[in-house]
């Protein structure tokens, strides 16, 4: 089926009343914002079309107009009434000091943390989706000396979590893998919990560039037209659809300039490192 | 644009379960694989017409991973033909997620290896050795080649895809990975089969 036509049933259902607009928490722990702001960059469809038609914003920090206690007691209400709501997490976990090196804001006069913000939710949302890197599995937040014991979002949710890894997310990815909730309940994933639709296929087996590397011909520094294995290129260790998908409109990705750094490759960014490195091996 | 069909493995099933009928288990007949590979022909060419007329960025970049996609299921099916007998029709494995599950990386598939594949012969590996002190200086570095060693043999992955500039997930070359193969890929022997040896090592 294709994109119009997914479009269209969604639509149709939700004229019909068969689907309804559902609540969405985002919550953003330990991280850099990156994800929601990628997400205001959507296009097709973009964040508009997903406030409109797909879901209710019920909490975003970094989006809605309420602060401090009347913004946590958004969250609190919901809780409260047993409302059915998705689950939107950005940002690693942070542990150190029972996660008071996370403080997203205060309730009832004490500090709510990042961790007991992702239990307390966690547990109780329909479905839990781990947006970026950091959510997914700890990503930069986590990266060495990890100063403030940051882990992904599954080490404490006793629940299956849909992870979209990636530095950031890419719009469509988070986007579609709501689309297909609120359309079949479940996007199919896979072993590592991740939605097949976008991260079936290796960056290498369809990257531009391939042929260069089936032929050995690679570049010796940025800027040439090669293939970029010798300079650290992690496409063929990174499952991920950018050299179809695209950003920015469709109109380019990481190999479009560099190498690709692994960052939606579990591990990022520790295990993805060097990023680039001119100390090459033999051709 | 967002619904791009990327699986491969999505592609191998739903023409395994169009190939052996409804829920019947039996290898696939020939006839009915060049169908579909007529078939694919078709909706090939029809993408490749799509491509010259359009300058739409999204449509561009959907058709390519349609024709990326178009690719793959031929590569299936012409495994299909292939002489050696095929493997039985399993439904794919439906695995729960386990929360406390390690999240270790996923690692490229070996889909033409058998489940557990036995070690080469001892004839076929050459007869050089490395010591530990020898083998630390293939680093993959400053032109060096990049040797591991996995279970007393050295291997060459100097131009292994997986191994960029003798790195993998924060190994590095010229070292003993036994232990971390053990960890990362049990009883992946055909990993290993795939790699060029170059000898044995005698720490």
């Amino acid at each position: 089926m294709n994109s119009e036509s997914r479009i269209n049933l969604a639509l149709a259902k939700l004229a019909r009343g068969e689907i309804k607009k559902r609540n969405l928490v985002w919550l953003e722990l330990n991280g850099c914002s990156g994800n929601i702001i990628s997400l205001l960059d959507g296009t097709n469809p973009d964040f508009q079309y997903a406030l409109g038609s797909m879901v209710t914003f019920v909490y975003n920090n970094s989006l809605m107009t309420a602060e401090g206690e009347q913004a946590i007691s958004r969250i609190m209400h919901l809780l409260e009434q047993g409302t059915d709501f998705i689950l939107a997490v950005e940002g690693a976990v942070s542990l150190k000091s029972n996660g008071l090196y996370n403080v997203i804001g205060r309730w009832r006069g004490e500090p709510l943390t990042g961790l007991q913000a992702a239990k307390m939710l966690g547990e109780k949302a329909t479905q839990v989706l781990a947006v970026g890197a950091c959510a997914t599995d700890g990503g930069p937040s986590a990266a060495r000396p990890n100063l403030s014991q940051c882990v992904g979002l599954q080490s404490i949710l006793e629940r299956p979590v849909i992870k979209l890894p990636g530095c950031p997310c890419h719009p469509d990815w988070f986007l579609g893998a709501l689309a297909e909730i609120l359309l079949n309940g479940q996007p199919e994933l896979d072993q590592l919990g991740r939605p097949r639709l976008f991260y079936g296929a290796l960056i290498h087996d369809r990257c531009p560039r391939r042929s260069f590397f089936d032929r050995g011909i690679f570049s010796k520094q940025l800027g040439e037209p090669f293939c970029l294995f010798k300079l650290g290129c992690r496409g063929p260790v990174t499952r991920v659809d950018c050299p179809t998908r695209k950003w920015n409109g469709y109109v380019n990705w990481p190999i479009g300039a560099s190498t690709c750094i692994g960052c939606s490759q579990f591990g990022f960014p520790d295990k993805m490192a060097p990023f680039v490195t001119y100390e090459t091996t033999r051709e | 644009m967002i619904f791009q069909q990327s699986n491969r493995s999505n592609i191998r099933w739903r023409t395994l379960r169009l190939l052996s009928g409804q829920g019947e288990r039996r290898v696939p007949n020939q006839e009915k694989i060049l169908q579909q590979i007529q078939c694919i022909r078709s909706e090939t060419s029809y993408l490749i017409r799509l491509l010259y007329l359009t300058n739409d960025y999204c449509l561009k970049s959907l058709t390519l991973n349609q024709l990326w996609n178009k690719l793959d299921s031929l590569w299936f099916l012409l495994s299909l033909l292939e002489p050696e007998p095929s493997p039985s029709v399993e439904p794919p494995p439906q695995i729960p997620l386990v929360p406390s599950a390690p999240l270790v990386p996923s690692e490229p598939q070996v889909p033409s290896a058998p489940l557990v594949p036995s070690a080469p012969p001892a004839s076929a590996i050459p007869s050089v050795t490395f010591s530990t002190a020898q083998l630390a200086q293939y680093t993959g570095r400053e032109g060096a080649p990049a040797y591991v060693a996995v279970n007393g043999i050295v291997y060459d992955v100097t131009n292994v895809a997986a191994w960029s500039t003798g790195t993998h997930f924060a190994l590095t070359a010229g070292k003993d990975l036994s232990q971390a193969f053990s960890v990362c890929h049990p009883a992946q022997q055909g990993i290993l089969n795939q790699l060029k040896m170059v000898g044995r090592f005698v720490p």
